[in-house]
């Protein structure tokens, strides 16, 4: 693609358009208009400094907060819910403040405006159904706060102070979160274009609503009283608005301008995490874990874009969007979430100043030293101020917490826990066949082939070249009669052509995105010219559902399923590859409003129609670019189009790890990178990593050279394979933490410092991982590692899962990794099931035997869990599973279910147990149904791993075995 | 390269009484030097049999056992009952628990317990007790021990009929492999829940003795490798003088570089001239492979590289790259041409050039 060298900002245009030369002419000369002289990424997106509102809201720095609230105005609504009027003093706009009690430590502030002129966006279809908590409100009219208790959680305070405004929420009175205590709140009130004409009824809403309120302010605030009251003189108030700032209206950026037909709405606020040194969480970024200080830079940026060979060590936005951010320091774990799915900048501002929050707070602290905060600043460009503090106050519970409020994860299909293979693109049904025979060949398993763009007639999702795939399936039983399963691109841009089913019937029943004059929106994506479904619609959505089943989806098959991309959505020429703000979504809602969510919504609506082909019997899978809160529920994501470099895979590990903090349990890295070409070592080492990171897939750009396995010399190909073969013998424990994940939102790739709270050298620890609460894992990320210097935290030692070697904790320690092996050690005191026997899929393995892996503590004992179902169906929700609780103390491994109620009927059993870290017993005895027998044992008193062979027990029942 | 003909040989015809003779002979070899100890051995076997896991064969003999709880207590619910029959049948005949499932006939000589009463893994630095061979557990390290069970990552089941290992994944897996199903010797079915589609070339267990058409397979294989390869003096008598690196060993190749072949693929038609140029035409037309360089061998296959093509639009100033897969055939003859990359062209190609010699096709 020769363009691709002279022009980088348009490369992303014409990737794909080799064949398409009139389209690729479009692009040229759409791409002459551009300015050719700013680097690829910078130049495509937005600073904060060339978007107005995140300049407004950064610039708002008042000396004293506008915003008051005062005691009489204490409502209670309900026995959870209490309600107070703010006003903001400066021009006298009132607005009203919900303060909710919510179950399990968990508070909700909404502040919006009292009498908008138009209604403020709302997110819909996100929060959950969360049960309330009693909460009675103290006032104290001496200093002028009230004080929340919460009912259930004693433990918690809320305080409101009323002038200025600001709340504090207290654990054990100890300062957790504090609002508006850097007086950064700033909310932009709906209001009037000004017009020439000077009198109009644009200060209709602005006239005070509470009088007396106005009274009692008016002493303290009589400036802005005065400029309030001078009516008359609207054109000279204009100009003198402070808040009358230029972009308010209009803003051009590159050659797209924004019309803003509401004007400025856009929100902000401070929300400092007292006593934390470290936060986490607002993917999606290419960046370490913990976030990092924005001051004198670019503030994190949320706002979901389809990035061109992203950059690393980068705030600005990607695909997904999560305004949820966890706080943790040794001895508490909170979480705060912003709900908006409106473009949003986060600053972010570590300080040690005790002055700071805690310096205004009733002396708080006082004379004490220097206590870390961080003080974060929400900015939204519209919505209201929505607000959800999780107190934690363990990792698990903020986690439990977040997920009550926006969903667990989806359970999924066995399969799609395993080895994906993709690739841009297999090009016809011989090159399928020709795959799938490699992987047998080769001995190399994999569960599921994808097809990208270039299966569809024309990018015409829903449809097949039939050149190329003339009996798509034949093709897709021919895999799916081993047991494998495919998976097809279908993407939220629709070719404009009316000869096609989908365009044609959503363009009769009026489905497409329009522009602001009415006519169909049209932009640039794959197929050329296209239209955007107005998936804001739940019309829409069901219609896009109704797609799925076998009958319409031609050549579909239940088992294939999908992948969507491309919803952020991409358009190619539009603002910042993006749709335009200022279009109308169907309710009336601007895209601005809702921009963050398209994505998810495409994704819910693909879940619907999967499930509605099998009648809601078959678990669906859907993997998708863009994300939003609440993702979880739907399915996987990948962290996009990555670059085959070092760096690249080493950050796979902090994005992914971010996302999981954000609740989304199954993510994953494009192994190998999509853009360019590994080498084999790098490929060899991405396998090793990847195969320990929850969504596993390799997938690669058209332009690179094939890499399946078997293409590379054999030494690599072997470790490739050994590297697919360990992720599908640790299936049983990766589909434990699914499980786990679904029930009470644990994330199963996790940071250190999730395992380890109290350990402060963990709270930076991104380069190594925790897999549920057993692995450590470690990947290479630099050629040439013969040595990886792993931090073990902990006091239980940790055992090498290869080598056995032990490792006494907390330690840093060197550990060989050769270019056939990476660090990854269980920690002592945890039991991890593994299938020993890897098939050709994971479904010919179902009924295989299973062998514990119990690395015992130094005092003695080790806890584990082992979660079985059928693997695709939804009899898990009917008790159809069998959940075991594995303990092992005083010498005895006992198999308990967690609910005897729940079984599922399987002829897996117990093949062997290793006990790592015992003595040499002199005999083993296990006990089923009350009968004991005799078992079988080796020793091996180097590395002291005591092996059981063949308890033969079936795996579903209860069991003990005690040694002896 | 198409596995298939990795394999090429003269199938004999069925060998199922030969077979038997040998399994009778064998049992009772075993059963003369093992008499003495069986009563010695009787207890700990038991004791084994009872920890045994899945080997349903020891289930007929001792499934008065107590095992109640121990898995599975009689053959997996799935069997077929037509294959369980069959099962015990086979059961039956065994002395010791010891059936040499997924031993190739050659191997078997070492699969005979010594004195004491072990075996020694193939790699001939392990001896495990003889009880452990193909009881489902794996004893030794190379995996020699369990050649007709999944109990070892790298063992190997070998596949009398088809004369290939298989790896020890495909045993009792649902799927049938070897042509006449003893490598589903179980019967084990793929969970029915699953309803996996029924498609040619896929057989799931119980299995159905296919090899019949196996050989028939192999047979006209065979016949087409043996015409093709007669071909191939013709193709080094033209190549006269041109032996060496670039044309084969013996010039085979030089015939190729005289004529031009046509392809239709969907879009597209390809002419292809060995050596010379090859080129893409459809909406447009792409030269996409010049001159030529011979890369392989007759035994992993010839490769003609053809590098040097237009370089529009490829990614990185790469230029378009025709490479010809050739594979022996009666004629020359393209088979399937895809751009398998960007600008990277794969053609199969048949040709008698690439046929092993006659000779040596009589040899196997």
């Amino acid at each position: 693609m020769f363009v691709l060298d002279y022009f980088p900002t348009m490369s992303i245009y014409i990737k794909q358009s080799k064949r398409c030369l009139g389209f690729q002419l479009l692009a040229i000369v759409f791409l002459m208009i551009m300015d050719e002289t700013e680097a690829v990424d910078a130049g495509n997106f937005k600073r904060c400094d060339q978007s107005a509102f995140c300049q407004r809201q950064r610039n708002f720095k008042p000396e004293i907060s506008p915003y008051v609230t005062n005691i009489d105005s204490l409502r209670k609504i309900d026995n959870s819910h209490f309600a107070l009027d703010i006003t903001n003093t400066q021009n006298n706009k009132a607005f009203v403040l919900d303060l909710f009690a919510l179950e399990d430590s968990t508070l909700r502030l909404k502040i919006n405006e009292a009498q908008p002129i138009a209604e403020r966006y709302e997110v819909p279809n996100t929060i959950e159904d969360v049960k309330a908590q009693n909460m009675i409100a103290v006032p104290n009219l001496k200093n002028g706060s009230i004080v929340f208790h919460l009912g259930d959680n004693t433990n918690i305070q809320a305080v409101i102070s009323c002038s200025p405004f600001r709340l504090d929420i207290y654990d054990e009175k100890e300062p957790v979160f504090s609002v508006n205590s850097r007086n950064l709140m700033h909310i932009e009130h709906l209001r009037q274009k000004p017009v020439p004409k000077p009198h109009e009824e644009k200060t209709k809403p602005e006239e005070p609503e509470n009088p007396d309120e106005e009274q009692a302010e008016q002493g303290e605030n009589e400036e802005e009283d005065k400029q309030e009251e001078q009516e008359p003189q609207e054109e000279e108030k204009e100009e003198s608005d402070p808040d009358d700032q230029p972009g308010m209206w209009e803003e051009t950026f590159k050659t797209h301008t924004d019309s803003k037909p509401r004007g400025p709405e856009s929100i902000g606020l401070d929300t400092s995490f007292v006593n934390f040194a470290h936060v986490y969480g607002i993917p999606e970024h290419a960046d370490k874990m913990a976030l990092k200080s924005t001051v004198g830079s670019e503030p994190y940026r949320l706002y979901n874009l389809d990035v061109f060979e992203y950059e690393l060590d980068s705030r600005a936005a990607l695909y997904g969007s999560i305004p949820f951010m966890i706080g943790h320091n040794s001895k508490r774990t909170v979480g705060l979430l912003w709900l908006n799915a409106a473009e949003t900048w986060v600053d972010v501002d570590s300080t040690e100043d005790n002055k700071g929050v805690l310096g205004t707070l009733f002396g708080y602290f006082a004379g004490e030293e220097a206590v870390p905060e961080v003080n974060v600043h929400w900015m939204s460009e519209s919505g209201v101020i929505d607000v959800y503090f999780m107190l934690g106050r363990n990792p698990a519970d903020v986690m439990r917490q977040y997920t009550k409020l926006t969903g667990t994860s989806y359970m999924p299909p066995m399969w799609a826990t395993t080895y994906h293979q993709s690739r841009w693109n297999y090009k016809d049904e011989q090159d399928v066949k020709t795959v799938d025979a490699g992987f047998d060949e080769h001995d190399i398993p994999y569960d599921c082939l994808w097809l990208d763009i270039e299966h569809t007639d024309g990018k015409r999702y829903f449809t097949w070249d039939t050149l190329k795939f003339p009996d798509p399936v034949q093709m897709q039983n021919a895999l799916a009669a081993k047991g494998r399963k495919m998976v097809t691109i279908i993407d939220p841009h629709i070719k404009v052509d009316t000869n096609y089913h989908i365009y044609r019937e959503a363009q009769n029943k009026g489905y497409f995105i329009k522009n602001k004059d009415g006519s169909e929106f049209k932009g640039w994506c794959w197929p050329g010219d296209s239209a955007y479904l107005d998936l804001t619609l739940p019309e829409v959505r069901d219609w896009w559902a109704s797609q799925f089943v076998p009958e319409v989806y031609k050549g579909s098959t239940l088992n294939l399923f999908t992948w969507n991309d491309m919803n952020e959505p991409s358009v190619f020429n539009g603002p910042e590859i993006t749709m335009h703000k200022d279009i109308i979504h169907g309710a009336g809602w601007e895209h601005r409003h809702v921009h963050n969510l398209y994505g998810i919504l495409l994704q819910m609506s693909t879940v619907k129609g999967q499930l509605a082909r099998s009648q809601g019997n078959e678990r669906p899978f859907v993997l998708s670019r863009a994300f939003y809160i609440g993702t979880q529920k739907y399915g996987a994501i990948w962290t996009g189009d990555n670059t085959a470099e070092w760096g690249h895979l080493a950050a796979s590990v902090p994005m992914l790890l971010s996302i999981g903090l954000c609740g989304i349990a199954h993510s994953g890295a494009d192994v190998g990178g999509f853009f360019k070409n590994p080498d084999p070592e790098m490929l060899s080492r991405w396998y090793q990593a990847a195969a320990y990171q929850p969504f596993f897939r390799a997938h690669a750009h058209i332009d690179t050279s094939r890499r399946e396995p078997w293409l590379y010399d054999d030494k690599y190909r072997d470790i490739i394979r050994a590297a697919i073969r360990e992720r599908y013998e640790l299936l049983p424990y990766w589909y434990t933490l699914f499980f786990q994940a679904h029930k009470s939102g644990e994330p199963p790739m996790r940071p250190l410092w999730y395992e380890f709270p109290a350990d402060v050298s963990t709270f930076d620890k991104d380069d190594s991982h925790m897999v549920g609460t057993a692995l450590l894992v470690q990947p290479v990320s630099k050629p040439n590692t013969q040595v990886t210097s792993v931090y073990l935290p902990g006091a239980t030692g940790w055992f090498d899962v290869k080598t056995y070697q032990y490792y006494p904790s907390p330690n840093t320690v060197s550990i060989s990794t050769p270019l056939d092996k990476i660090a990854v050690l269980q920690r002592g005191g945890t039991i991890v099931p593994r299938k020993m026997r890897v098939r050709r899929c994971s479904a010919l393995m179902t009924h295989d035997p299973y062998t514990l892996f119990v690395a015992v503590s130094p005092q003695g004992t080790a806890v584990g869990q082992l979660y079985m179902d059928d693997g695709h169906t939804f009899g898990f929700q009917n008790l159809k599973y069998n959940y075991k609780n594995l303990l092992f103390q005083n010498n005895v491994l006992i198999s308990k279910s967690a609910n005897p109620d729940a079984s599922w009927d399987s002829d897996a059993w117990l093949e062997r147990v290793v006990f790592m870290g015992v003595s040499r017993p002199t005999k083993i005895e296990m006990t089923v149904d009350g009968q004991v027998h005799p078992l079988e044992f080796s020793y091996e008193s180097t590395t002291r791993v005591l092996t059981v062979r063949k308890p033969g027990v079936k795996m579903q029942k209860d069991w003990s075995i005690a040694i002896q | 390269m198409e596995p298939s003909q990795r394999h090429v040989r003269l199938m004999g015809g069925r060998s199922n009484p030969f077979q038997t003779l040998f399994a009778l002979f064998i049992t009772a070899l075993f059963f003369m030097f093992f008499q003495a100890s069986i009563l010695k051995n009787l207890q700990r076997q038991q004791q084994m049999l009872i920890n045994s896991g899945s080997e349903v064969h020891n289930k007929g003999k001792y499934s008065h056992l107590g095992q109640m709880a121990v898995a599975p207590p009689e053959i997996a619910r799935s069997v077929h009952p037509k294959f369980a029959q069959k099962l015990m049948k086979e059961i039956g005949m065994k002395v010791n628990g010891t059936l040499l499932r997924g031993v190739k006939k050659e191997h078997r000589k070492y699969y005979v317990p010594s004195k004491e009463g072990t075996f020694t893994c193939l790699s001939g630095n392990q001896t495990v007790a003889w009880i452990s061979v193909n009881n489902d557990y794996c004893d030794c390290a190379d995996g020699s021990d369990e050649p007709g069970t999944s109990a070892c990552h790298n063992g190997k089941f070998y596949c009398e009929p088809e004369r290939h290992f298989l790896p020890s994944s495909r045993v009792n897996d649902g799927i049938c492999d070897c042509c006449d199903g003893s490598d589903e010797w179980k019967g084990v079915t793929v969970p029915p829940d699953l309803e996996l589609p029924v498609s040619e070339g896929v057989q799931l267990a119980p299995c159905s003795d296919t090899c019949r058409d196996y050989d028939h397979m192999k047979l006209r294989e065979h016949n087409i490798l043996k015409e093709a390869a007669s071909l191939k003096p013709l193709y080094i008598e033209k190549g006269l003088g041109h032996g060496g690196e670039n044309y084969g060993p013996n010039g085979e190749f030089y015939f190729l570089t005289k004529k031009c072949y046509v392809f239709k693929s969907p879009g597209y038609m390809y002419e292809l001239c060995p050596y010379a140029n090859a080129t893409q035409n459809g909406k447009d037309s792409w030269l996409i492979g010049t001159g030529g360089k011979l890369e392989g061998n007759v035994e992993d296959g010839y490769n003609l590289v053809m590098g040097d093509g237009k370089g529009d639009h490829c990614p990185q100033g790469k230029k378009r790259t025709t490479i010809i897969a050739f594979t022996c055939g009666v004629e020359d003859k393209v088979k399937y041409v895809s751009e398998k990359e960007t600008c990277v062209y794969g053609v199969k190609f048949d040709t008698p050039a690439a046929c092993p010699d006659l000779e040596t096709i009589e040899l196997t």
